[in-house]
């Protein structure tokens, strides 16, 4: 029993383990083929620029590069906004992994706010035991997860991939069932078996850090670790949050991870236009880059040899 | 954000679930368990009380009238266990004894000198933790005996944390018996 859990631990976070690795992959590449069309645009808008120069009869080199090189800080951008919903596919995997009854799904929206800020919420439903040494718990309830997501990657007003950080709030009122304990007192002839059915409940905060990329139009792919940390409990038996539907199993009353690979679908709704600042790099251009490199160069008046004949 | 610290970032959610590993699942040895009462043996010596030797003392549970068990002590204390499944133990304290003639100092007769000792409580189903379980702790302890029998004399105390008349451990002294020392 001990030994198929850890095989199955194993199996899980060898599957976390290989999806973080390859979705920032996908991400990388997709990134890396966009600048290089970018590049490629721009010295074709570059070539283009210095021909018309050359028409106009300008030929200062170093002018038509600073022209070229404007750097705008604000900015008109048209977004995309829409309603994202999206089925978890590592929830309900669990519980195939375990090869036990349990059941579980989740249910992730978003919608956009700002460019950059989106309102989360989730919704699921989680059915699930765990042996512990000396007892036994199912819990089984909804959960509702509420908060905002929070866009870090830059470039991320033209194509809709991103890296983001979650904060939400979780709650859940849950079904329990603790069995399994049995308390002896051989030479009082007691034996008391532990059955303890309530329903407790836990609120707790979510801080999620996830990555997200477009695979077709509107259908986006996202994986996303969480840290729970549970902020209030409550329960009849002073025992402490075990397992919780949204969580999953709780560390030391507080701690839980979880974990989610969702597939949603964006239902478009508006296009709005919304003034950024955008920070952008100075790329100098190579020619002026050399010539600086040519001015700073140190050239004697004298040669030593010169000196010495004199 | 730099296309690079990915792989930073994806390698610290990896240990922090690496290092969630199933902490929950060890019972340390030290850990709480179903405390029994702890009652120690005193005897007045010149107006002065000194901890004796009991093992002349035995004990037999109580559960209606039938004697559950037997115990004979050493040292200058016994843990009694208590019925959890009821609000009383009742333990029948026994101590043999002779009658001797004070003339010629021969036995006369041998008997049985004993007193009842009671223990009053709520017992409790307390959580110690995922991979202990359970187990039973006591309220609102009060400790009863008949004296005059092999039992001179009784101090309940339960002076052990967190509160009085609260039985949490087996370290916690129940009761003091004052032993008669009449022979």
């Amino acid at each position: 029993m001990k030994k198929r859990e850890t095989y199955i631990h194993l199996a899980i976070r060898l599957t976390v383990f290989l999806s973080l690795l390859i979705t920032p992959m996908v991400i990388y590449a997709q990134e890396k083929k966009e600048d290089t069309e970018h590049n490629l645009k721009s010295r074709k808008k570059e070539v283009a620029d210095s021909i018309r120069m050359v028409e106009r009869g300008m030929k200062s080199e170093r002018d038509s590069t600073n022209k070229v090189h404007v750097v705008k800080r604000d900015s008109l951008i048209e977004i995309k906004h829409g309603l994202r919903i999206g089925v978890d596919l590592f929830t309900p995997l669990l519980p195939i992994l375990g090869g036990n009854d349990d059941k579980a799904w989740q249910i992730k929206t978003d919608f956009r706010i700002t460019p950059k800020l989106y309102a989360a919420f989730d919704v699921g439903y989680q059915d699930r035991s765990k042996d512990f040494m000396m007892q036994q718990t199912r819990s089984k309830g909804m959960f509702f997860k509420a908060g905002v997501n929070y866009a870090l990657l830059r470039g991320i007003f033209d194509s809709d991939d991103m890296m983001y950080v979650g904060l939400k709030l979780g709650y859940s009122s849950y079904d329990r069932h603790i069995w399994g304990d049995t308390l002896r007192e051989p030479q009082w002839g007691n034996e008391v078996i532990v059955d303890i059915n309530d329903k407790p409940m836990a609120l707790w905060g979510d801080l999620s850090i996830g990555v997200m990329v477009q695979v077709a139009r509107n259908v986006y792919l996202s994986m996303d670790a969480a840290y729970d940390m549970i902020l209030s409990s409550s329960d009849s038996n002073g025992i402490g949050p075990m397992m919780v539907p949204g969580v999953g199993q709780v560390y030391s009353n507080t701690t839980g991870f979880s974990f989610s690979y969702a597939v949603s679908y964006r239902i478009p709704l508006y296009t709005k236009t919304h003034r950024m600042k955008i920070k952008e790099h100075i790329r100098e251009d190579q020619e002026t880059i050399s010539t600086k490199k040519k001015k700073e160069e140190f050239t004697p008046a004298f040669q030593t040899s010169t000196l010495i004949e004199e | 954000m730099n296309k690079k610290s990915y792989i930073p970032l994806a390698l610290l959610i990896l240990m922090s679930f690496i290092t969630s590993c199933e902490r929950d699942d060890i019972c340390p040895e030290n850990s709480m368990t179903t405390p029994s009462a702890r009652v120690e043996f005193y005897t007045t010596v010149t107006g002065r009380e000194e901890a004796t030797d009991g093992s002349h003392l035995m004990f037999y549970g109580m559960m209606g009238d039938d004697t559950l068990f037997r115990k004979a002590p050493g040292g200058n204390y016994i843990t009694l266990p208590l019925d959890f499944e009821k609000e009383e133990s009742l333990f029948l304290v026994v101590k043999d004894t002779v009658i001797k003639d004070p003339a010629n100092g021969m036995v006369i007769e041998k008997i049985k000198l004993q007193d009842t000792l009671t223990f009053k409580y709520e017992p409790q189903l307390t959580f110690v933790s995922k991979a202990c379980g359970y187990c039973f702790t006591y309220k609102s302890m009060t400790v009863e005996a008949t004296t005059g029998g092999s039992i001179g004399g009784l101090v309940a105390v339960i002076e052990g944390e967190p509160s009085y008349g609260e039985l949490l451990s087996s370290r916690q002294t129940v009761a003091k018996i004052y032993i008669n020392k009449k022979d």
